[in-house]
């Protein structure tokens, strides 16, 4: 983990001497963060290193622009997470499916991932997600596996809190339902 | 709630595993993609503007050279039945109907040689100032050799 603080780093940034630097202590800093959150998304190892790489691509084409108003994670997390939808959504075109398929590839994939080390029951936790709709998907992983405080899920997502929450529930209640039906 | 404790039960670790070294090698990894990236946007950031200017060009070689067809080509080409309909429409717009039973105005015959000849003489007489009754004397005269002379 990154000795620095974001405010730190992004000092650091700005001076071209350091910048290199800066960028490769942010990566240190978050790599794991985000990976684990678009791996929860698009399943596939393969296709969440792409999507990670392309992601801080995009931070480092953009970092000069970040307003610092916002925390820098949760602007990484917006980045990532509209990364992984569009690969998504791009997937979906390629294969000329429906996106319930895409979630059906996604459950497939997850069965034959070798770098799947969850147990059985693990498994079906999974699997209930994946029968979520996309946006409660997102909430429940970020709310559930990365413990995200609504505000900051608020501002990577664009919805309000009320909504989170309510979101939360149905995704809860849905994979409850499942839990115990399969 | 026995459902609920069954959903905290499951745990929040995770069940997915990275390549070995994963983490400890991405960083570099996505360095160097960011490095590439940035000297390919150097080399589009330096050719920008000579591309924009080439493409400025191109515009105005192909603006000037449809300008030119343009002025080439004949004002209205109208298909053989339309230009038909239009011949039509210009005769009804210039001529009645009593003209062109009568034909051609500008093809008219040429007024004949005798009339031109008097008008001529009447023009002459006119600017001589002759007096009437010497003229129609003289004629009577002139008629009278001319019945003499065919007798």
């Amino acid at each position: 983990m990154s000795e620095y603080s974001d405010k730190e780093l992004l000092e650091m940034f700005k001076e071209s001497e350091y910048r290199n630097f800066a960028f490769k202590q942010i990566i240190k800093k978050y790599q794991e963060r985000l990976y684990w959150h678009i791996r929860k998304i698009v399943i596939s190892h393969e296709d969440s290193d792409d999507i990670l790489q392309n992601t801080f691509i995009k931070v480092w084409r953009g970092l000069d622009q970040f307003r610092e108003d916002s925390k820098l994670y949760t602007w990484l997390y917006r980045i990532a997470t509209n990364e992984s939808l569009t690969f998504l959504k791009q997937k979906k075109k390629r294969q000329y499916i429906p996106f319930v398929d895409v979630e059906h590839q996604l459950m497939n994939v997850l069965e034959s991932d070798e770098y799947f080390s969850g147990d059985q029951i693990q498994l079906k936790l999974q699997k209930a997600i994946l029968t979520l709709p996309e946006k409660q998907r997102l909430v429940f992983n970020m709310k559930y596996f990365d413990e995200m405080k609504y505000e900051d899920m608020s501002r990577v997502l664009d919805t309000s809190v009320g909504a989170l929450k309510a979101s939360f529930h149905h995704a809860v209640k849905k994979i409850e339902k499942y839990l115990k039906e399969n | 709630m026995s459902n609920q404790g069954k959903l905290n039960n499951i745990g929040k670790e995770q069940p997915f595993r990275v390549p070995e070294n994963y983490f400890r090698d991405l960083p570099e990894q996505i360095m160097d993609k960011c490095k590439q990236d940035e000297q390919k946007r150097s080399i589009v950031h330096i050719l920008k503007p000579a591309l924009s200017l080439a493409a400025m060009f191109v515009g105005v070689a192909l603006i000037a050279y449809f300008a030119l067809q343009m002025i080439d080509r004949p004002a209205v080409q109208v298909p053989s039945n339309q230009q038909d309909i239009a011949e039509a429409e210009y005769f009804d717009r210039y001529f009645n109907q009593n003209e062109l039973l009568e034909g051609d105005p500008e093809n008219e015959e040429e007024p004949k040689t005798d009339n031109k000849k008097t008008q001529k003489y009447i023009k002459y007489l006119l600017d001589e100032d002759i007096d009437y009754t010497t003229l129609i004397n003289e004629l009577e005269e002139d008629q009278g050799q001319q019945k003499g002379e065919k007798q």
